[in-house]
């Protein structure tokens, strides 16, 4: 290995792995690993530093990239780890299959989508990514491989699914694929004056529609106002899409998302959707993933990244906790451009570290302002906690020790099942290895 | 449409193949290893349903047999050598061996290929016999004259079959592709390589015009490869590229 690709995660740039190896590679040879603590990589897109090994190995599984199986009958793919969501609805989208469960970007692997157990904007009909995983392919890294799933080695499974990679390395796995017939979707957009109002809405549509987000204003004068974007898949036939092309970002020398453009940003975003329209078409891209219009959006925030901070809160407390955070937000003086807000269903979490869990959860972007940002972390912490809520290990890279014991009680489980040789930036700040 | 790819599990290849079948081509995907062959074959016949495609494993050390094989296609519009090794210039440069393995799979069997079908579209009168090279093969430096050497060789048998089969209507495309994102390259740091999808793209479109050339991929790198041509020997020792 000549040179290690200094890789980032999504929202931190900076990081040095010691050495990669392909996933092919250390399938073919697993003692390759001996030594050291390995940790599976997909796409990067995480935020924090659940997908960063500084000092220890990564393995990408990118060149792992192929379709293994497809029933056409049943909607059952087996593919390989390496697999991106986007290549899966590029192609089965126009079959007339669809992934049942997406996040808001495609641009995610599947072992990533697995480990991190995602969830989309149907959470509420049909839960998580992991929930329609029928079977997984693990490599520990002894060299022994596991096949799990809910009949066999299904604490391995189950540990695996939210896992953060800490369990082996998935090889390839089986998941649900659903119908549809079309690639579009027929789109409402609502507006909310607080969150009382959105929790209102959302109530409502979760019963009329199987698709829900909504994006809500953090800034002092507006804060809690938004919009709610419903939809359902269109049953119209049209399998035909726009050709995708990206626009790339370079990599600034400064972040242009800062105080002042988030604030026109903000005020040009709601303006632009500012009028309520119901039956708009709009294709699977659009609606799904806006921002994989534009490859290396992280870019915009300049050489010193950003933060996501994204919570959810259970529904007893949400409404007062939602409205103390972005409250505290506002007033801060830390506007959040990129601020999305969902509720979440009641089903029961598939994996052991889940994120998804009843509940409203609010994802906030916040330029890194070092410590006046860290600052403001802590004081969001702090009324997370007493309202019982839950930070998203995808994206996090800073919270306490104690919030992450209090919040995913089930860590210890997962520990008795992880790979003695796998290890994240995340799982040493966290969980001590 | 019938199109042969010698090398088809690699990544460039592959994204090839996949735009090739889903222009309804069928494919004879050509390659070392069966079992990553019918990897690719399965892949691309999930992604495009009903796609016909047939997988031959060939053994590139028995050079006459591996002729005989790609002879023994028929019906041929495309053929395609794709194939190669990274060999690491420190390598090449103390193991003899691995010199030698690096000629031979990069340099040798490549020409073998190129020589049997050529046979084949001379024997139909029409075709399109395509090579992948590399902007290494322009200019030997200290970095990869072992490879480069290889892909230099590449580019004088391409002009010699450009020649045999001017007027004619077969076309013999040779394709300098600069640092794409693949398995071969993904030791190296990637940054600013070219994406073996982008690249794909290029090398089908330009096969469809049916066109003799010789065309770097992507395009930036003809001006690039211009410059480091131009170069004095010294300067260019002296920048270590």
């Amino acid at each position: 290995m000549a040179e290690i690709q200094r890789r980032g995660s999504w929202g931190l740039p900076a990081h040095s792995p010691k050495q990669a190896f392909s996933l092919a590679a250390v399938q073919h040879n697993p003692a390759l690993l001996a030594g050291d603590f390995a940790l599976p990589i997909g796409l990067g897109r995480s935020y924090g530093d659940v997908g960063l090994n500084s000092g220890h190995t990564i393995v990408p599984s990118s060149d792992q990239n192929h379709f293994l199986h497809f029933d056409p009958v049943t909607g059952s793919l087996k593919c390989q780890a390496g697999v991106s969501l986007a290549e899966i609805q590029r192609t089965f989208i126009p079959q007339g299959y669809s992934l049942i469960a997406t996040p808001g970007t495609a641009q995610v692997s599947v072992g990533g989508a697995i480990a991190n157990d995602v969830h989309g904007k149907n959470h509420h009909r049909v839960s998580s990514f992991g929930t329609h995983v029928t079977e997984i392919t693990l490599l520990r890294t002894n060299g022994e491989v596991i096949v799990c799933s809910q009949q066999s080695n299904a604490e391995m499974f189950e540990a695996t699914i939210g896992g953060l990679g800490l369990t082996g390395f998935i090889l390839d796995a089986t998941f649900n694929l659903k119908k549809v017939n079309s690639a579009y979707l027929v789109q409402d957009t609502l507006r909310f004056e607080n969150v009382a109002e959105f929790l209102q809405i959302s109530k409502a549509s979760e019963q009329s529609h199987e698709y829900s987000v909504a994006w809500v204003d953090t800034s002092k004068r507006n804060f809690g106002r938004g919009f709610l974007m419903r939809a359902n898949i269109a049953d119209d036939g049209n399998f035909s899409m726009p050709p995708a092309k990206a626009i790339e970002l370079p990599m600034l020398p400064f972040g242009v998302v800062n105080k002042f453009s988030n604030a026109v940003l903000a005020s040009a975003y709601r303006l632009a959707n500012s009028k309520e329209k119901t039956g708009a078409m709009v294709d699977y891209q659009k609606y799904f993933y806006p921002l994989d219009a534009i490859a290396y959006w992280n870019h915009a925030y300049g050489p010193k990244g950003f933060y996501q901070y994204q919570f959810v809160v259970p529904n007893e407390t949400a409404e007062a906790a939602v409205n103390e955070i972005l409250k505290e937000v506002a007033l801060s003086g830390n506007q959040s451009f990129l601020s999305v807000l969902k509720t979440l269903g009641s089903q029961k979490p598939a994996g052991l570290l889940s994120f998804t869990r009843p509940g409203v959860t609010v994802a906030l972007d916040f330029e890194n302002r070092g410590v006046e940002t860290l600052a403001l972390f802590s004081r969001l912490d702090k009324i997370l906690g007493e309202a019982g809520g839950a930070l998203n290990l995808s994206k996090d890279v800073r919270m306490p020790k104690s919030l992450f014991e209090q919040s995913y009680s089930r860590y210890q489980e997962l520990e008795a099942l992880r790979d003695p040789g796998i290890s994240s930036g995340l799982s040493r700040r966290l969980m001590g290895f | 449409m019938k199109v042969a790819i010698v090398g088809a599990s690699s990544t460039i290849a592959e994204a090839a193949a996949a735009r090739w079948a889903n222009l309804g081509a069928e494919l004879v995907l050509i390659g070392r290893n069966q079992q990553g062959l019918e990897i690719v074959k399965n892949h691309l016949q999930i992604k495009t349903p009903g796609a016909q495609i047939e997988i031959i494993a060939v053994d590139f050390a028995a050079a006459d047999e591996f002729a005989a094989k790609l002879s023994a296609i028929k019906s041929l519009d495309v053929a395609l050598i794709a194939h190669g090794e990274l060999t690491e210039q420190h390598v090449a440069q103390t193991n003899a061996g691995a010199l030698a393995h690096s000629v031979y799979v990069n340099a040798t069997t490549a020409a073998i290929a190129l020589e049997a079908f050529a046979s084949t579209f001379d024997l139909q009168k029409s075709g399109t016999l395509a090579v992948i090279g590399s902007v290494a093969g322009d200019r030997g430096r200290t970095s990869n004259y072992a490879y480069g050497a290889a892909k230099g060789f590449i580019e004088r048998f391409a002009q010699g079959l450009q020649m045999r089969f001017s007027g004619s209507n077969v076309a013999v495309v040779l394709f300098k592709v600069g640092p794409t994102k693949t398995r071969m390259t993904q030791g190296m740091n990637q940054k600013g390589f070219a994406s073996a999808d982008e690249v794909a793209g290029q090398i089908v479109r330009a096969i469809g015009r049916h066109k003799s050339a010789c065309l770097y991929v992507p395009g930036k790198w003809k001006l690039i490869m211009l410059v480091i041509k131009a170069l004095p020997t010294a300067l260019l020792a002296k920048l270590n590229l």
